[in-house]
């Protein structure tokens, strides 16, 4: 039978050489100016050796340089070099943080946990974990503007709580919780406070010689620097508040072994001392940015905003429109490189669970896209988004559900 | 690019629909002479489809669609514009599940859009019934 294939381009945008990339919450590139460092820690010429290696020149060049490199993640919020220890990434930080918690205070028959729906699958995957090894725990639903508050964390406390883990910024909507209210509520109840930190660095000011938080999870490859390197602050003595989960050379305070990666330390310093110069500067970039895409996505209509304006990331835009279906959504807009509103759990029938939290129909929340900029957006990119995304909702309307 | 998840006929008839109708002529009364409609599936369950068929003596003559869904959907209603003219239009219509699959690399977790189809044309089918009957 006649198929009638029409042979015109593929790509909605045929001038683009590849898609422009708006998906900066998920992983960012990593900047020229930290992978050239980072190049300086492999071969040969270069500090190569194990930064263990004490007995010789080449260890203590590599050693001097991974203190350096930790010194400049620890300027950047604000800690002692001392309180920072390197991990594989923001995953192994939370759960060393959280089962690290769990395992030695359920010894004191601290066996409950508190957290939230909303937190990232790092989290919520590692309670139930523990759930399954006998341990109870409460995940908050967040207010309609996506934010945890004080006052839920207060209410789930009981007197067996060891660990509450609540996340700053939301890696879906960009809603920023009030960690210092949420701190003072665990200080003054003397229960250990984690939070995960992976979406927070090249995005707003964190202070840990002000906040009463006793463990934060951050990640490099979402502030410009290599994947595979993420760190966790420890406020105390690790010893008496944490098990480690990696035994071996009783690196990194007895909690992390396993031989330091120095490019990989070295690219995260280097990123996040990038990140202390730029943070200022591109956080107005950013608002500019958030503005000019929504207000010129304004005339389409029924474009929904997921998320309190007030009290989120500029970066991260997660967006809902009416009368377009999410899939249909995400392929129209193949030449933007974005992710679906709920990113990390888009094969998961739960897919909207926080978006739905966040009082949107079915529809809408299917209908969800999250935009994140970064670094290397241009004013152009978000003028191309705006008219792609124009054209093609306005598309899929017209042969659409009327009145939906 | 993730295109490889969509054959070529689905991506063409996604960006290109055939004898898409105006969402806002969807409404029934606002069919023109000759047109029955019916829908299938629904928009909180992610997929949706209504045809509207000109039928003359049992027979297909012509047909134009609204769609909301993934883009196999949307593809899927597109197509079958095309495929149903000619075809005869009785209440209990089955799609031709071999030859969808084959065309438009139908993959199996997208088999309930199919049915979203089926049900719609079974419901014009009703609508004939119910207007012979008049």
């Amino acid at each position: 039978m006649a198929t009638n294939v029409n042979t015109q381009s593929q790509r909605p945008v045929p001038e683009l050489r590849r898609p422009v990339y708006f998906d900066y919450a998920a992983t960012t590139p990593v900047d020229g100016r930290v992978a050239e460092k980072m190049m300086k820690c492999l071969t040969l010429d270069g500090a190569f050796a194990n930064p263990a290696s004490s007995s010789h020149i080449y260890g203590c060049e590599a050693r001097e340089l991974v203190e350096a490199a930790r010194a400049q993640v620890a300027a950047l919020v604000n800690c002692d070099p001392e309180q920072i220890i390197w991990t594989s990434g923001a995953t192994e930080s939370d759960n060393l943080a959280i089962k690290g918690v769990a395992h030695l205070k359920a010894r004191q028959n601290l066996r409950h946990i508190v957290t939230a729906k909303t937190e990232h699958k790092a989290v919520v995957d590692t309670c139930k974990q523990l759930e399954a090894e006998g341990f109870a725990v409460t995940y908050l639903v967040p207010e309609q503007t996506g934010v945890i508050t004080a006052e839920q964390v207060e209410a789930a406390l009981k007197s067996n709580t060891s660990i509450v883990s609540i996340m700053h910024v939301n890696n879906e909507t960009g809603a920023i919780n009030d960690i210092e209210e949420i701190g003072n509520v665990c200080r003054k109840r003397g229960v250990t406070f984690h939070v995960d930190a992976a979406q927070s660095p090249a995005r707003v000011p964190i202070n840990l010689r002000e906040w009463p938080v006793d463990l934060m999870s951050f990640s490099a490859h979402k502030v410009y620097g290599p994947k595979g390197v993420g760190a966790l602050y420890i406020s105390g003595t690790p010893h008496t508040l944490m098990q480690p989960l990696i035994h071996g050379g009783g690196h990194e305070r007895g909690m992390r072994s396993g031989t330091l990666a120095t490019h990989q330390a070295v690219g995260m310093g280097e990123a996040f001392e990038l990140s202390r110069q730029l943070l200022e500067s591109e956080h107005v970039q950013l608002q500019a940015y958030r503005a000019q895409f929504l207000n010129g996505l304004r005339p389409l209509g029924g474009v929904h905003l997921n998320g309190d304006p007030d009290c989120c990331v500029p970066g991260i835009v997660n967006v809902s429109f009416e009368g377009v279906e999410g899939e249909s959504l995400l392929f129209a807009l193949r030449d933007l490189a974005v992710s679906s509103g709920s990113a990390c759990n888009s094969a998961s029938s739960e897919a909207s669970y926080v978006l739905r939290a966040l009082g949107r129909s079915d529809q809408l929340a299917q209908g969800s896209v999250r935009f994140s900029f970064g670094r290397f957006t241009t004013e152009q990119h978000i003028d191309l988004a705006i008219e792609l995304i124009t054209r093609e909702v306005t598309r899929l309307r017209s042969f659409g559900v009327s009145g939906v | 690019m993730t295109t490889t998840k969509y054959n070529q006929l689905v991506i063409d008839h996604f960006d290109h629909p055939r004898n898409a109708a105006a969402a806002a002529v969807g409404a029934q009364g606002a069919l023109s002479g000759g047109f029955i409609a019916g829908e299938g599936g629904s928009v909180d369950g992610g997929a949706w489809i209504e045809f509207q068929l000109k039928v003359e003596q049992k027979q297909i003559q012509s047909a134009c669609f609204r769609a909301y869904g993934c883009p196999h959907t949307v593809a899927l209603a597109s197509w079958l514009t095309q495929r149903l003219v000619g075809e005869t239009l009785f209440g209990g219509y089955t799609l031709d599940k071999q030859e969808i699959g084959a065309e438009l690399g139908w993959p199996t977790e997208k088999m309930r859009s199919l049915l979203v189809a089926e049900d719609a044309i079974r419901a014009c089918a009703a609508k004939l019934e119910q207007k012979e009957d008049e």
